[in-house]
């Protein structure tokens, strides 16, 4: 009650500058925050002038958890932040402790690795296609984004057994070696997927309604978006040439060749034109990878109980979403001291109050669509 | 005014070409499954049911109560007890309860005798109580041969008889 009453304080001090002017509610449960995301929004008629983003609702203490388990058992845990792309979880996490007990993994594994990671980059891209598109009232791509991933999922579940929480990579390696032909169904999804894409364009991208829709809306200039540490696609939608994958490379990614797409404006449809462009690369990355595959195990040798030196880590990864970050302090026992993720989408929420004032309340979809949160990850 | 109305003209345009391209969608085969009636078939390591794996000739089960799996589950879902030293040493009682359980596997990898396996296909767990989904050693006692990581096909013995595991790691990519 106290707090439902401070929140009414609050917004009553607000509204005493104008009676033109109202505060609004947008969430806890509104369908386009894809999670439990409160924004307030301060309202002239129906254009947005101030946004107050309010968090924690899924807060689950997903560090303080992680504090008080062995170094292995973390790993399930990983999925639950970003369920959309858990193997990209499960990479940052085991690098991450790879680096601090200094274990190297098998070319095998490295490559599996990045095949996995590119596939599960098309997942997350598809996801948030489909919902963007259904934010914007486009359910027919909504279906067939969905119809993809599911491709995905199968080829995920039929390696892990899970389709979404795949608890797949281990501190060494992988899990388990790709069952027989599954490179060649990986091989058989790219040749059915890249079609698809062009398909997605004639639907959505070259229709002028979609067009309109979202160009010069929700501008994020590129001075805004490095003082909001914001990464990802947020940041290269404002033009600038960041991706860890080239700038900071973990696994083999300095083997690869690929184009790093960028927006020249900054605004919703250079986000959505820099994750269409995103799929394309994963297609590359992935066609690259099948070929150079060599054969081997694909876990390296690694203690049963596993004890990291004394010291602390932060390592990152380009998540679908942006950089992704583990800090691990360990202690010399089987636990870590502290445990700290850094989670791209709740650097790049933080961006929104920046983007949203000036445009509609309609646009206020377009544009938090277009941000590609996940609310487990943000309130971990 | 003209500038107006031709705005309207290409959005209706715009539209009436994504539509040609959603028609050719009316003459496919649908992509799901009418779930109850038609199942869909599970790759051979979906991770569903656990059960407990049984040696094909004496019928008894592998495991020997060596607190490796409750050790390791990271959600604390597993607790047994055993009886006998040695060799004969057998499980008494051996509880899991699936409300918690998180399906990472990790109790499967860690057991030095492949006593325990996740690759079953029972994933219709659904129950009216919450006690439906705690697994005793009846409920998971394995009634004959289930794939597990060291022999993920067919029984050590009976090689290249049948094909037991469904589906052989076939899921997606069909196009």
């Amino acid at each position: 009650m106290t707090t439902i009453n401070l929140h009414l304080q609050q917004v009553k001090e607000r509204t005493t500058e104008s009676m033109e002017e109202m505060w609004v509610n947008m969430g806890p449960q509104h369908p386009s925050t894809h999670g439990v995301l409160r924004l307030l929004l301060k309202l002239d008629g129906e254009v947005v002038r101030e946004c107050i983003p309010y968090l924690g609702y899924m807060h689950r203490c997903h560090e303080k958890i992680g504090e008080n388990r062995a170094y292995v058992q973390i790993i399930p845990y990983t999925d639950r932040l970003d369920y959309l792309a858990s193997m990209y979880n499960n990479w940052a996490y085991c690098l991450a402790c790879e680096r601090l007990m200094e274990i190297s993994i098998p070319a095998r594994a490295e490559y599996l690795r990045v095949i996995i990671g590119e596939l599960q980059r098309i997942a997350s891209h598809l996801i948030w296609l489909g919902t963007f598109g259904l934010d914007l009232g486009n359910f027919t791509l909504f279906m067939w984004c969905f119809r993809e991933r599911e491709m995905i999922l199968d080829l995920f579940e039929a390696v892990s057994g899970q389709r979404i929480n795949y608890s797949f990579m281990r501190i060494g390696g992988l899990a388990l070696d790709v069952p027989e032909g599954w490179l060649a169904d990986v091989k058989a999804f790219l040749a059915w997927f890249t079609p698809r894409l062009s398909e997605y364009d004639r639907l959505s991208t070259d229709n002028i309604i979609w067009q309109k829709r979202i160009q010069g809306v929700g501008i994020l200039k590129p001075e805004d978006a490095i003082s909001y540490a914001c990464s990802g696609p947020m940041l290269r939608g404002s033009g600038i040439r960041w991706d860890l994958r080239r700038d900071d490379p973990y696994g083999i990614y300095d083997r690869f060749e690929f184009d790093i797409p960028v927006g020249p404006n900054g605004d919703v449809w250079d986000r959505f034109w820099v994750r269409r462009q995103e799929m394309e690369q994963s297609v590359k990355i992935v066609e690259q990878g099948l070929k150079a595959i060599p054969p081997g195990p694909v876990l390296a040798p690694v203690a049963k109980k596993l004890r990291a030196p004394v010291g602390d880590i932060y390592s990152r990864v380009e998540s679908p979403r942006g950089e992704l970050g583990h800090y691990i302090v360990a202690d010399g026992s089987e636990r870590p001291y502290r445990y700290k993720v850094r989670a791209p989408t709740f650097v790049n929420l933080s961006a929104l109050p920046v983007m949203l004032p000036g445009y509609m309340v309609a646009d206020a979809v377009a544009i938090l669509g277009s941000v590609d949160i996940v609310l487990c990850e943000v309130d971990r | 005014m003209w500038r107006y109305l031709r705005e309207i003209w290409r959005g209706f345009w715009s539209i009436l070409l994504s539509m040609q391209i959603t028609l050719r969608y009316l003459f496919t085969r649908a992509v799901t499954v009418q779930y109850p009636e038609e199942k869909r078939q599970l790759p051979t390591r979906a991770l569903t049911q656990h059960v407990l794996t049984i040696d094909l000739e004496s019928q008894e089960l592998k495991c020997t109560a060596c607190d490796m799996c409750a050790r390791i589950c990271p959600a604390n879902c597993i607790h047994l007890a055993g009886e006998g030293k040695g060799k004969a040493r057998r499980p008494k009682w051996f509880v899991i309860d699936h409300n918690l359980c998180m399906y990472c596997n990790l109790c499967v990898e860690v057991c030095p005798f492949d006593a325990i396996s996740m690759w079953t296909g029972k994933y219709e767990l659904g129950g009216f109580s919450r006690t439906n989904l705690v697994y005793d050693m009846e409920t998971m006692h394995a009634d004959g041969f289930y794939p597990t990581i060291m022999t993920p096909r067919s029984p050590p013995g009976a090689a290249a008889k049948a094909p037991a595991a469904p589906g052989g790691g076939k899921g997606g990519g069909k196009g």
